[in-house]
């Protein structure tokens, strides 16, 4: 079970708490029962907050999900889920896919590019890519059939195919 | 081609199979992971009809024996062991029968 996360400020830290709280919002499919409290408090020193900003969640079961973030400056916005995933975007599609890609025992990290083909570039078998291809099913939550799944040979295909399949525009 | 359709699909429905069944439990899925992974590399550059079909049939029947006789249990105590039941293997409370008649 994750236990609360005390996250010290800094200046470039914007992108790592906002990293940081797509990955808690992330956790709320989980279903796991967990409380987590991340308080950026008066360690701030560059950052334009006035106040303390506190982030909770609380996962209840099947009942309603309430995730607030309330703070001035970076990326406000803020949301009410009741059950339901984050919105996709393009962008954060395309972060996602390549993460797990880079989790992948066989793909060099350094290597992957959006258009890296799987089995030309990156020297991976059919096998492979039926894993590749689980591994997005398992991340995206939904089942990609076996005739779409055998054509999806780069990063940028997959993307594709997602956005088609979630409704995601830009 | 359909052969190899078959293949690819018994080695999807494999992992689905182990992710399921050693749900949590780190240490199994890897070494399963691995174990089917090595399996079907193996036998990566088979030709004959005949082997490949019988290999097949093997993975088939692997995934059957996972999926419906394999049980996860967990150690919660000494000597105490919590089983972790799968939707699909319970059975309806049916009063067991030595020799049951005949359905007709």
């Amino acid at each position: 079970m994750r236990s609360g996360s005390l996250v010290h400020c800094g200046s470039g830290l914007r992108n790592m708490a906002a990293h940081i709280i797509a990955r808690c919002v992330r956790s709320l499919n989980h279903r796991i029962v967990c409380f987590n409290r991340i308080n950026t408090a008066a360690t701030l020193a560059a950052a334009p907050l006035t106040h303390g900003r506190t982030f909770s969640q609380l996962i209840n079961g099947h009942k309603s999900s309430l995730a607030q973030i309330s703070g001035s400056s970076f990326q406000v916005f803020q949301w009410r889920q009741y059950g339901d995933l984050p919105p996709l975007t393009l962008e954060t599609l395309h972060d996602r896919v390549l993460y797990v890609l880079k989790l992948y025992d066989k793909i060099n990290p350094e290597k992957l590019q959006a258009t890296s083909h799987f089995m030309k570039d990156l020297g991976l078998d059919s096998l492979d890519q039926v894993e590749i291809i689980m591994a997005m099913e398992d991340e995206f939550g939904f089942e990609i059939p076996d005739a779409d799944a055998e054509k999806l040979m780069t990063p940028q295909e997959i993307v594709q195919y997602i956005a088609d399949k979630k409704d995601v525009y830009e | 081609m359909g052969t190899r359709l078959k293949v690819l699909r018994v080695f999807k429905d494999l992992h689905k199979t182990r992710s399921r069944v050693f749900r949590d439990d780190d240490r199994a899925l890897t070494a399963a992971r691995l174990q089917i992974n090595e399996e079907f590399k193996k036998n990566k550059n088979e030709t004959s009809e005949q082997n490949i079909k019988e290999m097949l049939k093997m993975a088939r029947a692997v995934e059957t024996i996972l999926r419906e006789n394999v049980m996860q249990g967990e150690h919660v105590e000494e000597n105490k062991v919590l089983l972790r039941p799968r939707e699909s293997l319970l059975l309806d409370n049916v009063p067991y029968s030595d020799s049951p008649r005949n359905k007709t």
